[in-house]
């Protein structure tokens, strides 16, 4: 019981949690395997041949490369005990809850001895020289047990952070005294649960006195008033209540209170969040879950009866553990209030996540039109790495143009999608005049070399009817027998495949292939066999109709020369109209210096501003070859090409199961 | 109550202790799973690196860097129409045999020398579950007649015959619906790369309507409508 699981830090925390939860040393293994077990989800999309190639290596792999069994000290892959959903689910496995606890020694105390020494006293007593240095970390018990109901299953860990992490289970019996000496971090900035917070079972299990009790509220004042609430014996309570009336009722302690409970810490719980908070460093993954802000009513909220929406100075109670409540104190209140003020922002009228006061917001359409339009073209600039699309400018001011729908619908590239018809090689002939009945003849000769057909014949087997991945945390609902509607309980797998296609056929060719045994690896490899003579039969399909395109392609390659002469020769006179502009330029600014129109440097100015106009810009650029061949691919003989080569190198195998 | 121990599960199927791999028997387009399957894997190790096109759990299409396209031609007919069908269509010499899948559960079975009597070994869903044991038995004297003109030694043999009429129909019949259509619509959908019902018949409405409004037939004769066109100009 009181061992240490990490065997004076060799064993890393999450392998030494893993021991402790299967019971044993090195047992850790086991665990972790069922765990991942249960917790893999595997595509059904997999290749049979894929997975049984692993076969039984399964069990190595696990323990060589996930679970890291050679190295102890490793922390093992998909399983951390710095998840708490991680933690969750293992306790899950083992049918206990977990609360773990951390102890931050000062520097100067030395690790804790093993042995029987490390007990709970040991520990409740190092714990109570300062109770800053100790913490509830880890705590899966659910708020609707009862605190007797949920210690009877609780297994509860003491960590040690610093150099050498340690890891004591304690005694689920004592757990109460742990949990009062334990430092609420995040409330007052010293003194241990005991001091710092109010018990609700202390109270009768009212949450609601709780909330008084800490805001110094006198509930004999408020025994004879209309405001007089029932007391609260869980959280629902909050939500269901009239907040109007708890405003009412605390509004002497505050204008605004917030109060919300504590979730959980996301992250490594262990790396000294006092210390962080010694150091100045801001609070970070805290999570809250938000039962009420009782605030004052204001006309924003008037499509409901109360305020959802805190204020920034408003005081904030949070509901800790098993069932502790606190003050929150700052930096942790400003934190935790954060994602309650009243911001009043688009984002945030939208996109707040947080507020669970209990009522879905409904917003007016055009606001979540136009927050989803800019979320789109951030998105949509983020992307493109550049900046966000440009609105449409409008021209007009008529009521149309003015309309948001109007403006939402239209971009800078225009409001329709542009419908085009392309041109296929046919009608690519027909424009170019060339479509006569030889060509008609070529093309189709090579749509039927295009063509081929295969079929699959498979074996048809029963497979296990028993329900996917059953396990303890994957419940599968068993009504009737293990057969559930819907489920496949016949499978089939390729025995034998045929293909077939213009010149085979011509030939007299018939092909087929068959699996040499019921193994999937067999399939792979009639596939495989499959592929090679695809690629055998479309390369002779290739090759033929590249003959019969001939005529085509020498027509496309004359076109082709054409226009690269034509190409040169334009540029070409381009270049001697630039070269003659930049002269007669030059020759002109030389005339006004001689005529001493010009000094020295207004002339070598003027003439550097001529030579960076007709050789440096755009307007006298030169287009290169390159920009000159996407030009003619663009041209009716450049597209022409573009689909003969597309239709010489495709082969379609059509198949047809029916 | 507690249910009776589950029969071992068959070992090809199993992955660890607990975890069922199934193939899913899609009505339309089963092939296309089988490739996608057990083909596709071989093609990215070749890096052919393949796209395919899927819709729900449906593979509608492979298609490689070197121009290899594995496609269903149902994407091309009406819902209903069988091999068989597609077959009769075209008036084919070809007809569809028979088999009875429901014997094939192994390859050993492909070296059985000879076809199973069993009618119940020759119902087929395909065909219907609702056929009477007088067609079942035509069905049966049928591919009795094709083994012995095909001189099967075999099923293996048998099942080869059957396969290669399958192939020779889907491909003769696939000839003629691109002619069919040439025919009807002006359109090869070989050449257009369009293999679906919907987009052949998009694209021959788009053609029809640039057929009939290309910019040849109102030549803008104003300024304004010279304008609209050319805000609508791209490239």
């Amino acid at each position: 019981m009181f061992d240490d699981w990490t065997r004076r830090g060799r064993v890393c925390l999450s392998k030494a949690l893993l021991d402790a939860l299967a019971g044993g040393r090195d047992l850790g293994l086991d665990l972790y395997t069922k765990y991942l077990d249960n917790s893999t989800l595997v595509d059904s999309d997999l290749c049979f041949s894929g997975l049984s190639r692993f076969g039984l290596a399964n069990r190595s792999v696990i323990s060589t490369h996930q679970y890291k069994n050679a190295e102890p000290a490793t922390e093992p892959a998909h399983w951390s005990v710095r998840s708490e959903c991680d933690v969750n689910r293992a306790a899950g496995m083992v049918g206990c809850l977990i609360v773990v606890f951390v102890y931050d020694p000062p520097a100067s105390e030395p690790p804790a001895p093993t042995a029987d020494v490390a007990d709970d006293d040991f520990w409740l007593e190092r714990a109570g020289r300062d109770s800053r240095r100790f913490w509830l970390w880890h705590d899966s018990r659910p708020r609707h047990v009862q605190r007797g109901e949920a210690e009877k299953k609780v297994r509860a860990f003491l960590a040690t952070s610093g150099k050498t992490r340690q890891l004591y289970e304690l005694s689920a019996g004592r757990l109460s005294e742990f949990e009062d000496l334990a430092h609420v971090w995040f409330s007052e900035t010293a003194g241990p649960a005991s001091k710092t917070c109010v018990s609700v079972s202390a109270l009768g299990g009212d949450y609601l006195a709780a909330v008084d009790a800490l805001l110094g509220i006198e509930l004999a004042d408020n025994d004879d008033d209309d405001d007089a609430v029932e007391p609260f014996g869980s959280f629902q309570d909050f939500f269901l209540c009239d907040r109007s009336r708890l405003h009412r009722r605390w509004k002497s302690a505050s204008s605004c209170v917030a109060v919300l409970a504590y979730t959980r810490r996301e992250g490594n719980g262990a790396a000294l969040s006092a210390g962080n908070a010694k150091k100045g460093r801001k609070p970070v993954g805290l999570r809250f879950t938000c039962l009420a802000i009782a605030s004052e009513f204001s006309p924003d909220d008037s499509h409901r009866d109360f305020a959802d929406h805190a204020t920034p100075d408003a005081v904030v109670v949070c509901f800790y553990g098993q069932d502790h409540a606190c003050l929150l104190q700052d930096p942790y209140r400003s934190m935790a209030l954060a994602a309650h003020l009243d911001t009043r922002g688009l984002s945030q009228r939208l996109f707040n996540r947080t507020d669970l006061s209990g009522v879905a917001k409904k917003l007016p359409e055009s606001v979540v039109r136009e927050a989803e339009q800019r979320r789109k073209e951030k998105k949509e600039a983020k992307r493109g790495g550049g900046t966000a699309r440009k609105r449409f400018k409008r021209r007009c001011r008529c009521g149309t143009c003015r309309s948001p729908k109007y403006r939402e619908n239209m971009s800078a590239s225009g409001p329709d999608r542009l419908c085009t018809a392309p041109y296929s090689l046919s009608d690519l002939l027909s424009l170019l005049g060339a479509l006569d009945d030889e060509a008609r003849l070529v093309v189709s000769k090579m749509v039927e070399l295009s063509v081929a057909s295969m079929d699959i014949e498979s074996r048809t087997f029963d497979v296990d009817l028993e329900g996917p991945r059953p396990g303890y945390l994957v419940e599968y609902p068993e009504i009737g027998g293990p057969i559930l509607e819907g489920h496949v309980f016949k499978a089939q797998q390729p025995i034998m495949v045929g293909h077939t296609d213009f010149l085979s056929r011509q030939r007299g060719d018939k092909w087929h292939d068959t699996v040499k045994d019921d193994s999937p690896e067999a399939v792979y490899a009639l596939f495989s066999r499959y592929w090679l003579k695809v690629c055998k039969l479309q390369a002779e399909a290739k090759e033929a109709k590249s003959k019969l395109a001939e005529s085509i392609k020498e027509m496309a390659a004359r076109y082709s020369e054409a226009y690269c002469a034509f190409f040169n020769a334009w540029v070409k006179t381009s270049e001697i109209e630039r070269d003659h502009h930049h002269a007669c330029r030059a020759q002109e600014l030389t005339d006004l210096r001689k005529a001493g129109r010009l000094d020295d440097d207004t002339y070598n100015s003027m003439l550097d501003d001529a030579f960076r106009r007709y050789c440096q810009s755009d307007e006298w650029a030169m287009p290169t070859p390159g920009q000159a061949g996407s030009a003619f691919f663009n041209t009716l003989p450049g597209q022409l090409m573009k689909r003969l080569g597309a239709l010489v190198s495709r082969y379609v195998v059509f198949n047809f199961y029916g | 109550m507690s249910l009776p121990p589950p029969p071992p599960p068959p070992p090809l199927l199993t992955y660890n202790s607990n975890l069922l791999l199934f193939v899913k028997n899609c009505r339309s387009g089963y092939d296309n799973v089988l490739l996608f399957q057990f083909l596709v894997p071989r093609l990215v190790e070749v890096g052919e690196r393949p796209r395919v096109c899927k819709r729900g759990n449906r593979v509608s299409s492979v298609v490689t860097r070197r121009g290899v396209e594995f496609r269903d031609i149902a994407r091309l007919l009406a819902p209903s129409t069988s091999l068989k069908k597609f077959g009769e269509l075209f008036g084919l010499e070809q007809a569809k045999a028979h088999f009875p899948f429901a014997y094939l559960t192994s390859t050993a079975r492909l070296s059985d020398d000879r076809l199973p009597t069993d009618l119940n070994l020759w119902r087929s869903e395909l065909t219907g579950p609702d056929l009477t044991d007088e067609q079942l038995e035509a069905s049966r004297q049928e591919a009795c007649r094709l083994w012995d003109e095909l001189d099967c030694k075999t099923v293996g043999d048998y099942l080869a015959g059957y396969l290669h009429l399958d192939v020779e129909i889907l491909h003769e019949g696939a000839l003629r619906w691109i002619a069919t259509l040439e025919k009807v619509l002006g359109i090869n959908f070989i050449e257009a790369g369009k293999f679906t019902i919907s987009s052949l018949s998009y694209t021959a409405g788009l053609k029809s309507a640039e057929s009939r409004h290309r910019i040849g037939s109102f030549f803008p004769n104003n300024s304004q409508l010279y304008s609209v066109l050319r805000l609508g100009m791209r490239g």
